[in-house]
């Protein structure tokens, strides 16, 4: 093939017939806004909306993008690879990635409304905030070594700026200090375990690093590759587990929620840890077809999904602040959704094609992409009760939100489906996020993780009804006025609006679980070996 | 013309929008014309379901096997669980070799539906459920003026009448349950409306426990009808193309679970305490809940099953026999009592006895003539009740008849209009009660079921002489005699006002007319009869042969209304009080009239057999949970605190420590794989 | 066999770069100062870079089909830009964090614990 040649065949490949833009259009959408939004800046200098509207519309129309219905119909889209396979273009690409801009546009509406900043900072957090999004979309849709380092890092470089944003708090900049430090070393480990694995297997696509390894591992592997695998697959390990605060690399989350501020807290615990997920059903699945790389991974990724889950829920009791006893909450809420991955990677036995009906793999994903669409709302709901509270009692500590049900009960009522919610109690969507990653462990089998999930479910009842009975049983202090949210305000609006689709999505549950299975149905699993 | 889909919807739609505009306007917005809302919201359903009456009815005319109207407004669950389906499959052959006969379950999925659909069934129903309620929030605009829970009242009608009209059109078991339990809630809700009072919070409570009873009987049976049959669809189980009914003992407990449900509902013996406590309620309350069609939803529910019940050895005999039991035990206690209201609360119990009776024959016959009876008796027995209601009203309160007398010169319309429903209820030709209680007694007759239906034909021939009697003792006390009023009525003592007399005159105009409506030209039978699940009923003998027989019951029945009535006039009227002392005491000596009087001390069966009994356990469950159950949840708190205080030096906020935890993983993981 | 006589192969690049990665560790865990931190960062990035390298040159692999090629390299330079990003956006955070602190050690930074 001669350059012309090549030069042709790029061309074709990215707006010829394959149409890899026209799939791109989200990100590129993403991309013009920043944009817009530094011109903006620049030409008028004296704008104060602070570029909000432009975000709204950027996201919007992304969201639009992302979002043909039509690919959710049956059969559409079976899944294929763009960009001379550095991207995966399926749907749960696009199911992940409307998840994270629906997300993203929830997100900002918030910061809009609870937002303590000066107005000429708004625009370059809303640039920060766009940039990190663009760098999960590739994540989620990554298929290329070098595209998963390109997303983590654009994924993380503006969430460290985002954690320290409050520049005169002392606490802020240590939390993005410690952030930016540990998420540089995990990025560095990652990049090194990636490189291993790249030499050992001579690829960095990675469907062809999967097919290679079942290749190798047929023809038998010497002992220094087998060392450069197994080395490389737990550095990578420990870069992915790094970004879904998996114990024991969980460490930053607390420090970081405490140090940053509420909103950028649920900006980090809900969309970073979507992304991370998709990274790891993505990566998980390239492997998932070589039955000895699946026994060990599926240990692997119990074990992970185990003790994360039962640490997170241990250490956040006894906590007082409240946006700590969440980063908690988060950890528990990242091993309960690495469980169904673990559940795939067990069913990943050898079916499953674009047309066939959801094999019991797909099913796992459609169980973890539930539980985010839930997830979600939730979280979300979480952490803007605690921003606006931090509007209005200047605290995140738990004993100011003492006997809050005398002064706003609406606001209280609200707090309190979220906290049931992210429990798991029936009449709310958290019973149906639960139920559906159970029933994925049930189907695979996984016995002692299920069991695990449950008597965690168990654990988190104490805590997460705390916070709830000091709302309502407390009395409230009497040497201060009480906080007062009416939900006519905007920020009660925008809290009680949150908490519909969490009551709501438990109605419906069917409408959800079909929109899952279809995303999930075209997921592209290397299948090779019996 | 809106499509029926619209109107399904629009029916239950509008009350519940008018109860959520008066929950929300009320207090502050709205208050004395809280009641705008609720008239307009009900009027527009009431308006929608005689426009799907048409329809279907149209339709019924037009074509004989028609599919009547439905719509899936969500799909609640949808879990494609082959996994569950397989399991259920296994518990399915294991259960079915008990029970010998197979039913062909659906296999695979786990999916309910919110849907609604409108069979001629469900239409007869939605009519007068919407028409009653109509009336009803009218009369009470007159009835609750300068109650302080004024818009509370209108907030809980309209969403009553919503749980009312999404139980009759839901088109499947749990939907039909979530609402079952949501019109109980309504109920109590209302019994207890003016909880200040100890007595009427009091009865809403044993209300609630009661109907708790049967409805725990309903919910075991709906699971077991799931995992019998691996649906909840009326279209599967009742459709011209249902599944094969369990026979045996499967399908005997299915259909007992259920009939429990609705003995609870209905208030039947034995679960038939709780209806005589509700007239705490306001009136209104008591005549659209306890009277015209909440109560009903049991009989409804027995409608909505006959087919299985039919095939379920046993079951019919146990319906007829708890429906005439019921019938002649309310009748035997409403002779007896001196509450208006609870005389009329008796009545209804026997009433929803003789529906059940009529169903219990199991034949098309005595099907249509259960539905019949529900349609008349809803009109007669809320005019009754709202009657009373402007009685009490007037009385400022006072409804025990031996209080006052004489009230026909000062309540012209209310005397009226409480003979209109008093004549139809006892059954005089040509009021309404006559025609479908005539119906009852001829699908008795009609049944070929053998002595027990036999007995049952002659006890409700002998009820219908104590009908008469409970109906125009407390008529002629209350209405005629020398005038006494209550001193509690102070100067108030004449007519209601305006919106309530002609709520009643209404009402009295349909309580005479309607039997003879539905009765001309088989109107009401032909049209129920192609309700789906009815098909397969027994069809009625040749119209010539049952028009022979249908005249001669009717002579025998209307000679012996007429003879007691004349006799009860004769009793009570004038000063032929003696005799009526001398038979009371003649029955004192044989202990009827005690036993009449004291309800056969159920109130205190119960008292002694269980809640003396659950009282005793409760007290040791409480101690039990005061000092082992704490203990134990407070060590389940407890130790998890303890594991997290234990934990938290973890996180000591050292840069360093952090980065040595994160290598110590990484060997820890290193080291777990080469094990 | 002496690796130190042996002509420049593969498993020389490899050792360098892991010589690289482990320094950089050693360094991000055992330096106080900030800007130490990030330059073990560095260091470790660096020795990734040197494996891709290597894995992506055909002169070093002797099989064709073993190597990743012309992507070792691309990826070298992407992360050397990515590299120069998370330097600029860590030394800006290390910047603020002296202005709240007086310092960059990164141990003083112990209010957030627990």
């Amino acid at each position: 093939m001669n350059f012309p040649e090549l030069i042709q065949s790029v061309f074709d490949d990215t707006l010829g017939p394959g149409q890899s833009l026209s799939l791109f259009r989200p990100e590129l959408t993403l991309c013009a806004t920043m944009i817009a939004i530094l011109l903006a800046r620049m030409i008028l200098p004296r704008w104060k909306t602070s570029g909000f509207y432009l975000v709204l519309l950027g996201l919007t129309l992304a969201l639009a993008f992302v979002f043909p219905w039509r690919w959710f119909a049956e059969g559409a889209l079976p899944g294929q690879e763009i960009f001379t396979g550095l991207l995966a273009a399926d749907r749960f690409s696009v199911a992940l990635r409307g998840l994270l801009l629906l997300f993203t546009l929830l997100f900002v509406t918030f910061t809009q409304i609870a937002g303590r900043w000066a107005p000429e900072d708004g625009a370059e957090f809303f640039v920060l905030l766009l940039g990190a999004v663009l760098g999960m979309c590739l994540m989620v849709s990554a298929n290329h070594v070098i595209v998963v380092l390109l997303g983590m890092e654009m994924a993380s470089l503006p969430c460290y700026v985002l954690a320290g944003w409050q520049r005169d708090r002392r606490v802020s900049s240590e939390a993005a200090l410690k952030y930016a430090v540990f998420g540089a070393a995990a990025a560095g480990i990652l990049l090194f375990g990636m490189s291993l694995l790249a030499g050992a297997l001579g690829s960095v696509h990675l469907p062809t690093m999967g097919r290679r390894l079942a290749e190798l591992l047929q023809a038998g592997v010497d002992p220094a590759q087998l060392t450069a695998l197994i080395l490389g697959g737990l550095m990578v390990t420990v870069g992915v587990a790094f970004k879904l605060a998996a114990f024991p690399f969980h460490f930053w989350i607390p420090d970081v929620f405490e140090g940053a501020t509420a909103e950028v807290a649920a900006f980090i615990s809900v969309a970073s840890k979507a992304a991370a997920l998709g990274l790891l059903v993505r990566l998980a699945g390239a492997f998932v077809g070589v039955p000895d790389a699946r026994q060990f991974l599926v240990v692997l990724v119990s074990l992970l999904a185990a003790v994360t889950c039962t640490f997170g829920n241990l250490a956040a009791y006894g906590q007082n602040n409240l946006k700590r006893l969440l980063a908690y909450s988060t950890i528990a809420h990242a091993g309960y959704m690495m469980m169904p991955v673990a559940a795939m990677i067990a069913l990943a036995g050898g079916q499953g094609s674009p047309d066939a009906p959801l094999s019991e793999a797909q099913k796992a994903v459609a169980a973890l992409l539930v539980y985010l669409g839930i997830y979600l709302f939730m979280n979300l709901a979480a952490f803007a009760g605690v921003a606006f509270m931090r509007n209005v009692a200047h605290s995140e500590d738990l004993r100011d939100y003492a006997g809050l049900v005398h002064s706003s009960p609406g606001f209280t009522v609200c707090m309190a489906i979220v906290m049931f919610s992210l429990l798991g109690i029936p009449p709310l969507s958290g019973f149906t996020a639960k139920w559906t990653i159970f029933l994925a462990l049930v189907s695979a089998k996984l016995w002692t993780l299920l069991a695990i999930g449950v008597l965690n479910t168990v654990l988190s009842l104490f805590y997460y009804l705390r916070v709830v009975k000091v709302m309502t049983l407390d009395a409230p202090p009497a040497d201060r006025a009480a906080p007062r949210i009416p939900l006519t305000s905007a920020a009660g609006a925008y809290f009680a609006m949150l908490t519909v689709p969490v009551v709501a999505l438990f109605f419906l549950w069917g409408g959800l679980s079909r929109w899952a299975d279809a995303a999930a149905q075209a997921l592209f699993f290397t299948t090779f070996g019996p | 013309m809106p499509s029926a889909k619209t109107l399904l919807v629009v029916i239950p739609a509008m009350p519940l929008l008018a109860a959520a505009l008066t929950a929300v306007l009320g207090p502050r917005l709205l208050r004395t014309r809280s009641h705008w809302p609720t008239v307009l919201g009900v009027a527009f359903s009431f308006a929608a379901s005689l426009l799907l009456l048409f329809q279907v009815h149209q339709q019924v005319r037009a074509e004989k096997n028609a599919t009547f109207p439905s719509v899936t407004l969500w799909q609640w669950v949808d879990v494609d669980s082959s996994r569950l389906a397989a399991a259920r499959t296994a518990a399915l052959v294991e259960s079915t070799a008990e029970a010998g006969a197979p039913p062909a379950a659906k296999q695979g999925t786990f999916s309910i539906n919110v849907a609604l659909q409108a069979d001629p069934l469900t239409c007869v129903m939605l009519a007068v459920v919407t028409c009653i309620s109509l009336l009803v929030a009218i009369y009470s605009i007159g009835y609750m003026r300068g109650d302080r829970g004024y818009w509370r009242f209108f907030s809980y009608i309209p969403l009553f009448v919503f749980s009312m009209t999404m139980l009759v059109s839901a088109s499947n078991f749990l939907l039909l349950y979530v609402f079952w339990e949501l019109v109980g809630l309504c109920s109590y809700l209302l019994i207890g409306f003016w909880y200040q009072r100890p007595a009427a919070a009091a009865a809403g409570k044993k209300a609630f426990l009661v109907n708790r009873i049967g409805d725990f009987g309903f919910a075991l049976g709906v699971f077991l009808l799931w995992t019998t049959y691996g649906t909840l669809n009326y279209e599967d189980l009742f459709g011209p193309h249902h599944l094969p009914y369990a026979r045996e003992a499967l399908g005997t407990a299915i259909c007992l679970l259920l009939l429990a449900g609705a003995c609870g509902k209905s208030a039947q013996f034995p679960l038939h305490v709780w209806l005589p406590d509700a007239m705490e309620g306001p009136s209104p309350v008591s005549a659209l809940i306890h009277a015209a069609t909440m109560v009903t939803a049991g009989v409804y529910l027995v409608a909505r099953c006959l087919p299985m019940f039919r095939e379920a050895p046993g079951v019919l005999h146990v319906v007829a026999i708890i429906g005439g039991g019921t019938a002649l035990l309310g009748a035997i206690i409403a002779v007896t009592q001196t509450d208006l209201k609870r005389i009329l609360a008796y009545s209804t119990i026997s009433h929803l006895g003789y529906m059940f009776l009529a169903l219990g024959t199991g034949t098309l016959l005595g099907a249509v003539a259960g539905m019949f009876h529900l349609v008349t008796h809803a009109f007669f027995k809320s005019l009754l009740f709202l009657a009373a209601g402007s009685v009490m009203h007037a009385m400022g309160g006072v409804i025990d008849i031996r209080r006052f007398s004489g009230l026909r010169r000062r309540m012209p319309i209310t005397h009226w209009t409480f003979l209109f429903g008093g004549l139809s209820m006892a059954g005089v030709i040509p009021f309404a009660g006559f025609f479908s209680k005539d119906a009852i007694l001829l699908s008795l007759a009609e049944c070929s079921g053998g002595l027990i239906y036999q007995t049952l034909y002659w006890t409700t021939f002998g009820g219908i002489v104590l009908i008469v009697l409970y109906t125009f003792r407390p008529y002629f006390i209350a209405f005629f005699g020398p005038e006494k009023i209550p001193k509690e009525a102070g100067d108030h003592a004449h007519e209601s006002p305006r919106v309530m007399t002609w709520t009643l005159v209404i009402l009295a105009f349909v309580a005479f007319s309607v039997g003879m409506v539905l009765e001309w030209n088989h109107v009401l039978s032909d049209f129920l009869a192609a309700t789906p699940s009815w098909t397969t009923l027994p069809l009625p003998p040749a119209p010539e042969v049952l028009a022979k027989e249908h005249l001669a019951i009717a002579l025998q029945s209307s000679a012996a209304v007429l003879i007691t009535l004349a006799c009860t006039a004769a009793l009570y009227l004038g000063t032929r009080r003696v005799i009526v002392a001398r038979l009371t005491g003649l029955l004192k000596l044989v202990g009827i009239y005690q036993l009449s009087f004291g309800k056969f001390f159920f109130d205190q069966i119960y008292w002694l057999f269980i809640i003396l009994p659950a009282e005793g356990f409760a007290a040791l469950c409480a101690w039990a949970d005061n000092h082992v159950i704490d203990g134990l949840v407070n060590l389940c708190g407890a130790v998890p605190r303890w594991f997290g205080a234990a934990l938290r030096p973890l996180q000591g906020g050292l840069i360093q420590f952090y980065a040595l935890s994160m290598a110590i993983g990484l060997l820890i993981m290193l080291f777990l794989l080469l094990l | 066999m002496n690796p130190l006589t042996q002509p420049i192969g593969l498993s020389h690049y490899l050792v360098v770069g892991a010589i690289l990665f482990v320094c950089g560790i050693a360094c991000m865990a055992a330096k106080r100062n900030a800007l130490g931190v990030l330059m073990g960062i560095e260091l470790v990035l660096n020795g990734a870079n040197l494996n891709f390298i290597a894995f992506g040159s055909p002169l070093l692999r002797g099989e064709a089909n073993q190597t990743i090629g012309l992507d070792g390299q691309l990826i070298a330079l992407t992360v050397i830009v990515l590299a120069a990003a998370e330097a600029a956006v860590a030394l800006a955070i290390a910047l603020v964090y002296y202005r709240t602190h007086a310092t960059i050690d990164v141990d003083r930074g112990e209010e957030l614990k627990g």
